[in-house]
C-alpha cells in the first residue's frame, strides 16, 4: 500500500511539473512577444523594464525557467493586468468557491449516480436500464451553456423561483441565513454540472457491476441461497465501486472545464469566471496562474480518490499491487 | 549422431533464459526460470525432437533458436555462425534459413491479411526475389506444395480450418526457402484426424527440400512418430537426451520413464504399470531446490532436495540429469 | 470479424442508423448549403423576429436569419472537427502503437504521458493558449487537436497491447518483417475498429470544445459557429431579460447536441457491432 501511494504521489507531482512547464511554454514559444504577456503594456517603461529584469527575460531560457519555478515555491504568480494585485490572491479569494462546486457535484454524482448505476445494471436491458442508457447517451452529448440557459430560462426567467447569478445576495449576510443564501444560488450552478458528469458515473458504475455480476463468486453467492440484497451489498458492491471511484477521479480534469463555463452563465465568484472574465481582459498572468491553480486542484482531488481506493481495494491494501 | 569431427548443422550451448515478470518502475524484479542451461546438437537432415509438459520451456527454447528473444547466456551456432554476434546484414540473411511453424493456426494468421499477400509478405521483405508476377506464382507453387489450391490466395484466414490454415502457415515458412524448420506444437490445436495428415505433410516437405527440422511437442506419441533424436525438458532444464530407440529402449530419468509410460500404446518395450505423476509441475518462478523434479519423482531420495544434478553421459550419444540413473 | 457480418450488425443497430443519417445531412449541410444560403452578415431589417415562415428560426439582434448563421455555423464544427481529429489521429496512433507494441521505457514514457494528460484540465489549458495565440478558427482547431489525442493515444495502446500478444505478430517477426510495417500495417488494421470508435467521439468533443470557446470569446468573430451565435445571445441578455428571444439560443444549442449525439450514436453502433458479444 504504501508502494501505491508512493506511486501515485509521485505521478501527481510529474503532472503538477508538466503543468508548470506548459504555463511557462506558453507564453515563451507563442509567436506574441512574451514581455507583451508578462509585463502589463501600460505600466511606465521604467517599471516594464524593472519587470523584465525581475522575470530574467534577458537571460537563457533555462535560466528564465528556474526563475520561474524559485517565483512560484515563493506564491508568486506575477501582478495581474487588470486590478494590479498578485494573482495569487486574486485566485485564493475565487478558489474556494469552484472548490465548494466541485465538491458538491462530486458528491451528488456519486450519491445520486452510483444507486442509479447499479439499479440499471441489476435490471439490466429492461425497461429501466433503456432509459437510463438513452440519458447517458444525451447527458454525454449535452452542452453546458445549453443546459444553462434552459434552467435559467425556465427557473429564473419563467418561474422566478431561483436567483439567476452570483454565489450569494450582496451585500452578504452573517451565520445561517448566509449559508440558506448561499445554497439557494448554488442549486443551479451545482444541477448543471451534475448532469453534465453525472453520466461518466452512472456508466462506469454500471459496467463494473455488470463485469461482476457475471464473476463466479457472486454466482455461488446466489446458489448458496443467500438474500439478494446482502449479496449486492456485501459482495458486488465493494467491487463495482472501485473502478467508478477511480474514473470519478480522472473525470475531474474534464469537469473543470464545465465548471467554467457554469461559473460563467451563473456568475459564480470562482476560478472559472474569473477566466471568463481574464479572457476579456486580456489578463494573461491571471489566466496562465489559473490553468495552475487548477491542475494543483484537479492533481490533488485525483490524490485524494487514488487514497480512496487504495482504502478500498484489497488488492492494494494487502500488497502493493496496483489497481 | 554421427562422428565427432563434424560440425553440427545446429549447436545450442548453455541457453538460459531468465524473464523478469515484474514490469512496475520501482519493484524489485520477479524472475521466471525459463530455460536453464540447454545444450544440444542437430545434424543436417535430421529432426530433434524436444518434449515436456507446458511450461517446461519448450517455446522460450523454439523462440531462442530463432533470436526472437535474446538469451541471458549461452549460444547458438547455426551452420558454424554465432547467431547472437551477428551483424544486421548477416541476420536477415539467417532469417530466410530458418524458420518456423506457429502452434495456434487460428492465431498465427493476421485475421485482416489475405492468404496471399500472407505469403508474399516475408518474400519480399526479406528479397527473396521480385516481380509482382513471379512473387504470385511462387505464392501458388507454395499452396499448391501444401496442398492447397493456388486461388485461395484472395480469401481471408476465417474462411478455413485449422488444418488448413496450418498448411498455409507452412507454406508462408517456406516462402523464404529455408532449410531448417523449427515446429512449436504444431499439430496440438489440431483435430487427431487432421493432425497424421499435417505430420505427413512435414514428412514429405522434409524428403522434397532436404529440411532439418526441431519438432517441439508436449505429445510423446507425435514426438516419436517424428524424430531422431529427443530431447526431454522439465522445468526449463534439459533432464535427458538420447536417439529415439534408445530413449524408449532405455530410459534413464524417473520423468522420462513416467512419460513413456503415459504414451496409450500397448506395444512399449518397457513393460510397466503406468506411472502417474503426482502434483503440478512447480512454478518456475521459484523452482524446487536441489533436482527440480524432486518434488514429484516417485524415486526421490533424501539428497535429491540438495544435490543439482549435471547432465551426464550414460551410452552413446545418451545424456541424462540424475543422480540415481547411472547405477 | 470480417466486413460483412460487420455491416449486417451495423445494420440492424437502428440508433446506429439514425447517428449515420444525422452526421450524412450534418456533412451535406457543411459541405453543400453554404453554397445556396448567403453568408450572415452586416444588418437586417426585422430584428429579433420570432421564428416564422420566412425566418425558420427566426432572427438575431442584428436581425440576421438564424438558420443561415446556423448552416455557416455547421461547416465550421465540421472544419474544426476534422482538423482536430487529423492532428489526434497523427498524434494519437503513432504514440499508442509505440507505446503498446515496445514495452520497457520508451512505453512507459508515453504512458506515463498520456496519463498526466488525461488528467489535466484539458479545456482551460486550451482556453489559456487560445487566449495567447489569437483567435482564428484555425487556431481553435488546431489547439483542440492537439490536446485529442491522450484518449486515442490510450485507446491504441490498450489495443496495441492485446494485439502484440497475439501469434501472428511473432510469426511477422520472425519472418522478417520489418518493425515500421508490423505496427502499421499488421497491427493497425487489426485496432481500426476501436480507432474509429474513438476517432467518432473526437469528432463530437471537438465541436463541444469548440462551442465552448466561442461562447467564452475565444471563437473566431469574423466566422459563423454555433458556439459565437450563443455567445452573441448571451451577450444581448437574450436568456433572462425581457424580450426574451429563446429561439436565438435555443436552437444553435439543438444543433450541438444533435452533431454530438448523432456522432456519439455512429460510434456506440460501430462498437457494438465490431463486439456483438458485449451486448448480452
Amino acid at each position: 500500500m504504501a508502494e501505491y501511494i508512493f506511486r501515485r504521489l509521485m505521478k501527481s507531482l510529474l503532472t503538477v511539473f508538466i503543468s508548470i512547464m506548459l504555463t511557462f511554454l506558453i507564453i515563451r514559444l507563442m509567436p506574441a512577444d512574451p514581455v507583451s504577456l508578462m509585463v502589463d503594456p501600460k505600466l511606465s517603461p521604467e517599471v516594464q523594464e524593472q519587470m523584465r529584469k525581475n522575470f530574467g527575460l534577458d537571460k537563457p531560457i533555462y535560466t528564465q525557467f528556474g526563475i520561474y519555478l524559485l517565483n512560484l515555491l515563493k506564491g508568486d504568480l506575477g501582478y495581474s493586468f487588470k486590478t494590479r494585485e498578485p494573482v495569487i490572491t486574486v485566485l485564493m479569494q475565487r478558489l474556494p468557491w469552484t472548490i465548494l462546486l466541485m465538491f458538491t457535484t462530486l458528491i451528488m454524482s456519486l450519491a445520486i449516480g452510483l444507486p442509479v448505476g447499479i439499479t440499471a445494471a441489476k435490471r439490466r436491458n429492461k425497461l429501466f436500464d433503456r432509459v437510463v442508457n438513452v440519458l447517458i447517451t444525451l447527458a454525454i452529448s449535452i452542452f453546458i451553456p445549453f443546459i444553462s440557459f434552459a434552467f435559467l430560462y425556465l427557473f429564473g426567467y419563467r418561474l422566478g423561483l431561483l436567483p439567476t447569478g452570483g454565489a450569494y445576495t450582496p451585500p452578504p449576510t452573517q451565520g445561517f441565513a448566509y449559508v440558506l443564501d448561499v445554497a439557494r444560488h448554488s442549486v443551479l450552478p451545482t444541477i448543471t454540472l451534475f448532469l453534465g458528469n453525472s453520466a461518466t458515473v452512472i456508466l462506469y458504475s454500471r459496467n463494473s457491476m455488470i463485469d461482476v455480476l457475471k464473476e463466479d463468486y457472486i454466482r455461488t453467492a446466489f446458489a448458496k441461497g443467500w438474500d439478494d440484497r446482502y449479496v449486492t451489498r456485501k459482495h458486488a458492491l465493494k467491487n463495482a465501486l472501485i473502478p467508478t471511484v477511480t474514473v470519478t477521479g480522472l473525470m475531474i480534469g474534464s469537469m473543470m472545464g464545465g465548471a467554467i463555463m457554469t461559473e460563467t452563465i451563473y456568475a459564480w465568484p470562482g476560478v472559472g469566471r474569473l477566466i471568463y472574465d481574464s479572457v476579456n481582459a486580456m489578463d494573461y498572468p491571471v489566466l496562465q496562474g489559473a490553468f495552475l491553480m487548477l491542475s494543483i486542484t484537479v492533481v490533488a482531488m485525483n490524490f485524494i480518490t487514488d487514497l480512496v481506493v487504495a482504502k478500498i481495494d484489497p488488492r492494494i491494501r494487502l500488497s502493493g499491487g496496483r489497481a | 549422431m554421427s562422428t565427432k569431427q563434424e560440425q553440427p548443422f545446429l549447436e545450442a550451448k548453455g541457453l538460459t533464459k531468465h524473464f523478469n515478470v515484474s514490469h512496475k518502475l520501482f519493484s524489485k524484479p520477479v524472475w521466471i526460470h525459463a530455460v536453464d542451461d540447454v545444450s544440444f546438437a542437430v545434424q543436417r537432415g535430421e529432426t530433434l525432437g524436444i518434449v515436456g509438459e507446458s511450461g517446461s520451456g519448450k517455446s522460450t527454447l523454439a523462440r531462442l533458436l530463432l533470436n526472437l528473444i535474446e538469451p541471458n547466456a549461452g549460444s547458438v551456432r547455426f551452420k558454424g555462425v554465432d547467431l547472437f554476434s551477428m551483424t544486421k546484414s548477416k541476420e536477415s540473411t539467417f532469417r530466410r534459413e530458418m524458420q518456423m511453424v506457429f502452434q495456434d493456426p487460428y492465431a498465427s494468421l493476421n485475421p485482416r491479411i489475405k492468404i496471399g499477400e500472407a505469403i508474399a509478405e516475408p518474400i519480399r521483405a526479406n528479397r527473396v526475389m521480385d516481380g509482382k508476377s513471379r512473387i504470385e506464382a511462387r505464392v501458388a507453387e507454395l499452396l499448391e506444395m501444401v496442398g492447397l489450391s493456388a486461388d485461395v490466395a484472395h480469401s481471408y484466414p476465417h474462411e478455413f480450418s485449422g488444418g488448413q490454415r496450418q498448411r498455409i502457415g507452412i507454406a508462408r515458412a517456406l516462402g523464404v526457402s529455408p532449410e531448417f524448420l523449427v515446429c512449436d506444437e504444431v499439430v496440438s490445436a489440431l483435430d487427431v484426424s487432421i493432425q497424421s495428415q499435417i505430420l505427413n505433410l512435414f514428412a514429405e516437405l522434409k524428403e522434397k527440400l532436404g529440411l532439418t527440422y526441431i519438432f517441439i511437442s508436449h505429445d510423446f506419441s507425435v514426438i516419436r512418430h517424428v524424430s531422431d533424436h529427443i530431447l526431454v525438458m522439465y522445468l526449463g532444464e534439459a533432464v535427458e537426451i538420447a536417439p529415439v530407440d534408445e530413449l524408449f529402449q532405455n530410459p534413464a530419468h524417473p520423468y522420462t520413464r513416467a512419460l513413456i509410460s503415459a504414451i496409450p500404446e500397448p506395444d512399449l518395450d518397457v513393460a510397466s504399470e503406468k506411472i502417474i505423476l503426482e502434483g503440478d509441475i512447480p512454478s518456475a518462478e521459484a523452482p524446487p531446490r536441489g533436482c527440480r523434479f524432486s518434488t514429484r519423482c516417485y524415486m526421490a531420495r533424501e539428497e535429491c532436495g540438495i544435490r543439482h544434478a549435471e547432465m551426464a553421459s550414460i551410452g552413446e550419444n545418451h545424456l541424462v540429469r540424475c543422480s540415481f540413473a547411472l547405477g | 470479424m470480417n466486413q460483412r457480418s460487420f455491416a449486417s450488425a451495423f445494420r440492424k443497430n437502428r440508433l446506429g442508423l439514425v447517428g449515420l443519417a444525422g452526421v450524412a445531412i450534418f456533412l451535406l449541410v457543411g459541405l453543400i448549403a453554404p453554397i445556396f444560403v448567403p453568408y450572415p452578415k452586416g444588418y437586417g431589417t426585422e430584428i429579433m423576429v420570432s421564428p416564422s415562415l420566412t425566418h425558420i428560426f427566426g432572427t438575431d439582434g442584428l436581425g440576421l436569419d438564424i438558420l443561415s448563421e446556423i448552416i455557416w455555423g455547421a461547416r465550421t464544427s465540421i472544419y474544426v472537427s476534422s482538423i482536430a481529429v487529423l492532428l489526434a489521429f497523427a498524434i494519437g496512433v503513432p504514440a499508442g502503437l509505440v507505446s503498446g507494441y515496445f514495452r520497457g521505457v520508451p512505453g512507459s514514457i508515453i504512458d506515463t504521458l498520456i496519463d498526466v494528460f488525461l488528467t489535466l484540465p484539458v479545456l482551460p489549458l486550451i482556453i489559456v493558449i487560445a487566449a495567447v495565440v489569437g483567435s482564428s478558427i484555425t487556431n481553435v482547431a488546431v489547439v483542440i487537436g492537439l490536446f485529442s489525442w491522450p484518449s486515442l493515444a490510450r485507446v491504441t495502446r490498450n489495443a496495441t497491447l492485446r494485439v502484440t500478444e497475439m501469434q501472428f505478430i511473432e510469426a511477422a517477426r520472425c519472418l522478417g518483417i520489418k518493425q515500421r510495417v508490423i505496427l502499421f500495417k499488421h497491427i493497425l488494421i487489426v485496432i481500426a475498429g476501436p480507432i474509429l470508435v474513438n476517432l467518432t467521439l473526437i469528432m463530437a468533443t471537438s465541436v463541444l470544445s469548440e462551442a465552448g470557446l466561442s461562447f467564452l470569446g475565444l471563437g473566431d468573430p469574423s466566422t459563423w459557429s454555433w458556439g459565437t451565435i450563443i455567445k452573441k445571445a448571451w451577450d444581448a441578455g437574450a436568456i433572462i431579460d425581457t424580450p426574451n428571444p429563446y429561439w436565438w439560443w435555443f436552437t444553435p444549442s439543438i444543433s450541438i447536441i444533435l452533431y454530438v449525439v448523432c456522432f456519439n450514436l455512429l460510434g456506440n453502433a460501430i462498437n457494438d457491432a465490431l463486439n456483438p458479444k458485449s451486448r448480452d
